[in-house]
C-alpha cells in the first residue's frame, strides 16, 4: 500500500504537466466557444450556446462536415485495403524484400505540405504529368467532382505505407503452424486468407482504422495546400473551415465552437471503435 | 519560436552606440536581389545616426503574415515597430486600434500626389493609419505580335475581347484565348470585382450591401460564359493563381491574360519566349462603362505599442519617400504610389512601360474598405467560385452572398 | 512463373510509391522555362542550378541549423 502511494507521488508531476499541456488548452477552447469574441471590434461577451445554435443552421458547416466524412471514409477504406495488399506482398519471401519495404515507406516519410505541393504540380490541368500519362484533360483540382477525389488520392498515396507497415507487423505475429494445419485440412490460398489471416489480423486492422480515421478526420494541410477548400467549398473540410474562421476572419468564439465540434467528433469516432473492439474481445 | 523557420534578418553591420535606438521592420518577402533592399536600410541609418533598423522578413504567404500580425498585435507585442500591410488589412487593423495615427506624416500637398485608391484604403474616419508604399492593379496582358498580325487593337470592351480571343484560337489546341485567376482564394475576388465594377455593379455602396443587382448578374454571367459558352477560357482557370497563369502566358500559350504588373519584367527577361511580343492595356469594360482595376499593393504603418514611435515614424517617412520609392522602382521593380514619379526621366528611361501604368493606377479601386473585409471575402470566395464552376447561377450566388454579408455587417449591433 | 508474378507485383508497388518523387527529382533538374513544358518528363539540359542556389543562399544553412536545433530539443 505504502509503495503504491509513493509511486503515485512520483508520477504526480508528470500527470500535472500532462494536464497543463493537454487539458487546459482544451478547456480554454471550450470556454472561448461559449463567447461572442471578435478581436477586431474588441467584442467579448458570454453568449452560452449561441455559437452552437448558429452552427446547427450554418450550411457551410454541414457542407464541411459531409466533405470531412466522405474524405475520411473513402481514404481510410482505400488505405486499409491497399495497405493489406502491400503487407501481404511484403510478407512473402523473395530477394530484395528489404529494399521494397524501405522504398514503399518513402511517401510516408515526406512532410504532407511538401507532397501536397508536389501533387499540385502533378495535377496541374495544363502541364501536369498525370494528364499527360493518362492522355486525359481532366481539371483535377478545379472540377467540383474531381477536386475532393484528387485530395483523397494524394492522401491514400501518402498514408498507405503507414497502414501497410502496421499490418505487416500483425501478419508476422500469426504463427506459421496455423497455416500448415489449415493447409493439411485442404484450404486453398483464398480460404487461408478468409479463415486464418483475416480473423487473426482483425485487432491490428481495427487499430489501423482508429489511427487513420482520427488522422483523416482532422485533415488540414493536404487540402489547404492543394485547393484551399475550393472550388465552391467542395473540398473544404472541418479543420480548414475552422482555420479560416479562427485565423482569417478572426471570429474567435465561433471558430472555437467549430474546433470543439471537431474534437467531439474525433472523440466519438475513438469511442465507437473502442466499444467495437471491446465487444469483439468479449465475444472471443 | 513563433518566427520559426521562415524568418530572415537583414541586419546592418555596425557597432552599437549606447544611446542608439533599434527599430524592427517586419515586411513580406522582397522580390529580386535582397541586397538592394539592404542598401536602402543602410542609407537610412547613415542619414539618421542613432537609429538602427532591423528588417525581418515574414513567411511569404500573405495569409500567414496576416495571422502573425493579428496574434502579436492583439497580444500587445512591442517586438516590432514598423509593419508592412496588404491594402485590405489597414481598415481592420485601424479599427482594432493596433496602428498609430500617421495623419501628420502626410501633409495635404503630398496627399494630392498619391493615387486616390491607396489613399482611400489607408484612411479611416478621416485619419490616415498607414502610408502607401507601392501599388498594384489588375492589367490586361496581350500578345502584341498576334494582335498586330490581324491588325487589331487591344480590346476596349469585354465583347471585343471575346471576339478576338475566339478568332485567334479557332482550330488551335495549343493556345488559350484568355486566362485569369479563378481558384477559390483572395485573387478570385480581385478578378470578379473588376467585372462587377466594369458592369456598373459593386459590393457595398455607402456601407450598404448592393450585391444583388442586374449589373452584377451580367458580370458573373459573362465570367461563367467565358468558360462554358464562348470557350475562350479553359476550365482549368478555376485552379489558376497569379504564378500559374503567368507560366502559361509566359510560354506563349495564351492570347490574353489578366495579371498584376510584376509579370512584365519577367516576360522581358532574356530567354523568355514572349520577350518583346507582349503589350499591356487597361482591362475591358461593358459598353458605356469605365474600365476598372482592383487595387493591390502594400502600406507601411507603425505598431501602436512601439517603444520608439518617433524613430519608427522617421523610418516610415524615409521608406515611403519619393526618393526611396524611386530607388525601389529602379532596383526591385515595385511601382511607386506617388504620381509625380511617373514623370521621372530616370524611371521612364529604364522602364518605358511605367508611363502607361499611371492612368490604370488612377482607376484602381480598393476592395470594399471596411474592417469587415476579411469576413466578407470569406463569404464571396466560395460564392463566386460556385458561379464560375457552374454549380450556382449568378442570381443564386449573389442572393446568398448578399444575405450572408448583411448578417456579418450586423455583428456590431 | 509464380516468382515472376511476385516480382512484377513488387515492381508495380515500388513504382507507385516512388514515381512521383522521381518525377519531382527530374523536375528539380529543369530550368525555369522548362517547368511548364509538355511533355513534362525528362529535362532537356539537366542542370544543378537550383541546388547551387539553395546552398548559396544564407537562408538554407540557417534553416538546417534551426531544424537540427529542433531535433535536439525534441530528443532532450
Amino acid at each position: 500500500m505504502r509503495r503504491v502511494e509513493t509511486g503515485t507521488w512520483f508520477v504526480m508531476p508528470a500527470i500535472l504537466l500532462l494536464a497543463a499541456v493537454t487539458i487546459f488548452p482544451i478547456m480554454d477552447v471550450v470556454y472561448l466557444s461559449l463567447h461572442r469574441k471578435l478581436l477586431i471590434f474588441g467584442i467579448s461577451e458570454f453568449t452560452g450556446l449561441q455559437n452552437y445554435r448558429f452552427l446547427l443552421q450554418d450550411e457551410r458547416f454541414w457542407r464541411a462536415l459531409s466533405n470531412t466524412i466522405y474524405f475520411t471514409g473513402l481514404s481510410v477504406v482505400l488505405e486499409v485495403v491497399l495497405g493489406l495488399a502491400l503487407a501481404l506482398l511484403m510478407n512473402r519471401a523473395f530477394r530484395g524484400k528489404g529494399l521494397v519495404r524501405a522504398l514503399v515507406l518513402v511517401p510516408w516519410a515526406i512532410p504532407t505540405v511538401v507532397s501536397a505541393k508536389m501533387w499540385e504540380w502533378i495535377y496541374n490541368g495544363d502541364f501536369g504529368v498525370l494528364n499527360y500519362l493518362l492522355g486525359t484533360k481532366v481539371n483535377w483540382l478545379g472540377d467540383p467532382f474531381w477536386a475532393l477525389h484528387a485530395a483523397i488520392i494524394m492522401d491514400v498515396w501518402k498514408t498507405t505505407p503507414f497502414a501497410a507497415i502496421l499490418l505487416l507487423a500483425g501478419l508476422q505475429l500469426i504463427p506459421a503452424d496455423l497455416y500448415s494445419a489449415a493447409r493439411v485440412d485442404g484450404a486453398g490460398p483464398v480460404r487461408l486468407f478468409r479463415y486464418v489471416t483475416l480473423p487473426l489480423l482483425k485487432p491490428v486492422i481495427l487499430i489501423v482504422l482508429i489511427f487513420r480515421s482520427l488522422d483523416a478526420f482532422r485533415v488540414f494541410d493536404a487540402v489547404y495546400v492543394l485547393t484551399g477548400g475550393g472550388p465552391a467549398n467542395t473540398t473544404e473540410t472541418l479543420s480548414v473551415y475552422a482555420y479560416k474562421v479562427l485565423f482569417q476572419t478572426l471570429q474567435i468564439g465561433y471558430g472555437s465552437a467549430l474546433a470543439v465540434t471537431v474534437f467531439v467528433c474525433v472523440g466519438l469516432i475513438a469511442t465507437g471503435y473502442i466499444l467495437l473492439m471491446g465487444r469483439k474481445a468479449g465475444l472471443r | 519560436m513563433l518566427c520559426g523557420l521562415a524568418c530572415s534578418e537583414t541586419p546592418a553591420d555596425h557597432e552599437k552606440a549606447d544611446d542608439a535606438v533599434t527599430i524592427v521592420f517586419k515586411h513580406g518577402k522582397i522580390q529580386g536581389d535582397a541586397e538592394h533592399f539592404r542598401q536602402l536600410l543602410l542609407r537610412f541609418e547613415k542619414e539618421n545616426p542613432g537609429i538602427h533598423v532591423t528588417g525581418q522578413a515574414l513567411p511569404s504567404s500573405t495569409d500567414e503574415q496576416h495571422q502573425f500580425y493579428v496574434i502579436n498585435l492583439d497580444a500587445g507585442s512591442a517586438d516590432f515597430d514598423v509593419l508592412s500591410m496588404d491594402v485590405i488589412w489597414v481598415p481592420e487593423f485601424a479599427r482594432a486600434g493596433w496602428l498609430r495615427d500617421l495623419s501628420a506624416l502626410l501633409p495635404e500637398a503630398e496627399r494630392r500626389d498619391i493615387f486616390p485608391g491607396p489613399l482611400k484604403a489607408v484612411t479611416s474616419n478621416g485619419r490616415i493609419y498607414a502610408i502607401p508604399w507601392y501599388i498594384d492593379a489588375g492589367l490586361l496582358y496581350y500578345r502584341k505580335d498576334l494582335l498586330d498580325g490581324v491588325g487589331a487593337k487591344p480590346p476596349a470592351t469585354w465583347g471585343e475581347l471575346v471576339r478576338l480571343a475566339g478568332e485567334m484560337t479557332k482550330g488551335s489546341e495549343d493556345i488559350y484565348g484568355f486566362i485569369w485567376q479563378g481558384k477559390q482564394y483572395e485573387g478570385l475576388v480581385c478578378n470578379v470585382l473588376e467585372y462587377l465594377w466594369s458592369h456598373g455593379g459593386d459590393v457595398l455602396e455607402d456601407g450598404k450591401v448592393v450585391l444583388n443587382s442586374p449589373g452584377n448578374i451580367a458580370a458573373l454571367t459573362l465570367m461563367r460564359d467565358l468558360i462554358a459558352k464562348h470557350r475562350i477560357s479553359p476550365p482549368l482557370v478555376t485552379t489558376l493563381v497569379e504564378e500559374s497563369s503567368r507560366h502559361i502566358f509566359g510560354n506563349g500559350r495564351a492570347v490574353f491574360m489578366r495579371n498584376w504588373p510584376y509579370a512584365w519584367n519577367i516576360f522581358q527577361r532574356n530567354g523568355s519566349p514572349v520577350k518583346g511580343r507582349i503589350g499591356v492595356a487597361p482591362l475591358p469594360a461593358a459598353p458605356g462603362q469605365p474600365s476598372a482595376s482592383t487595387l493591390g499593393g502594400w502600406q507601411i504603418g507603425v505598431n501602436r505599442n512601439s517603444r520608439h514611435p518617433q524613430a519608427a515614424e522617421r523610418f516610415v517617412r524615409f521608406i515611403t519617400s519619393r526618393e526611396s520609392q524611386k530607388t525601389m522602382a529602379l532596383t526591385i521593380g515595385y511601382k511607386p504610389t506617388r504620381r509625380s514619379l511617373y514623370r521621372d526621366p530616370d524611371l521612364i528611361r529604364q522602364q518605358p512601360f511605367i508611363t502607361g501604368l499611371h492612368d490604370i493606377f488612377m482607376n484602381a479601386r480598393p476592395r470594399p474598405v471596411s474592417p469587415y473585409y476579411m469576413m466578407m471575402t470569406q463569404i464571396l470566395q466560395p460564392e463566386f467560385s460556385a458561379v464560375i464552376s457552374g454549380i450556382k447561377t449568378p442570381a443564386e450566388a449573389l442572393a446568398s452572398a448578399d444575405r450572408q454579408i448583411r448578417h456579418v455587417l450586423g455583428v456590431e449591433r | 512463373m509464380r516468382k515472376g508474378m511476385l516480382y512484377l507485383a513488387a515492381l508495380v508497388v515500388v513504382s507507385y510509391s516512388v514515381a512521383p518523387l522521381v518525377w519531382q527529382f527530374l523536375t528539380s533538374l529543369k530550368m525555369d522555362y522548362e517547368l511548364t513544358r509538355i511533355p513534362p518528363l525528362l529535362p532537356e539540359a539537366p542542370s544543378l542550378a537550383h541546388y547551387i542556389a539553395i546552398f548559396k543562399g544564407r537562408m538554407f544553412l540557417r534553416i538546417i541549423a534551426n531544424s537540427a536545433q529542433r531535433g535536439k530539443a525534441a530528443l532532450k
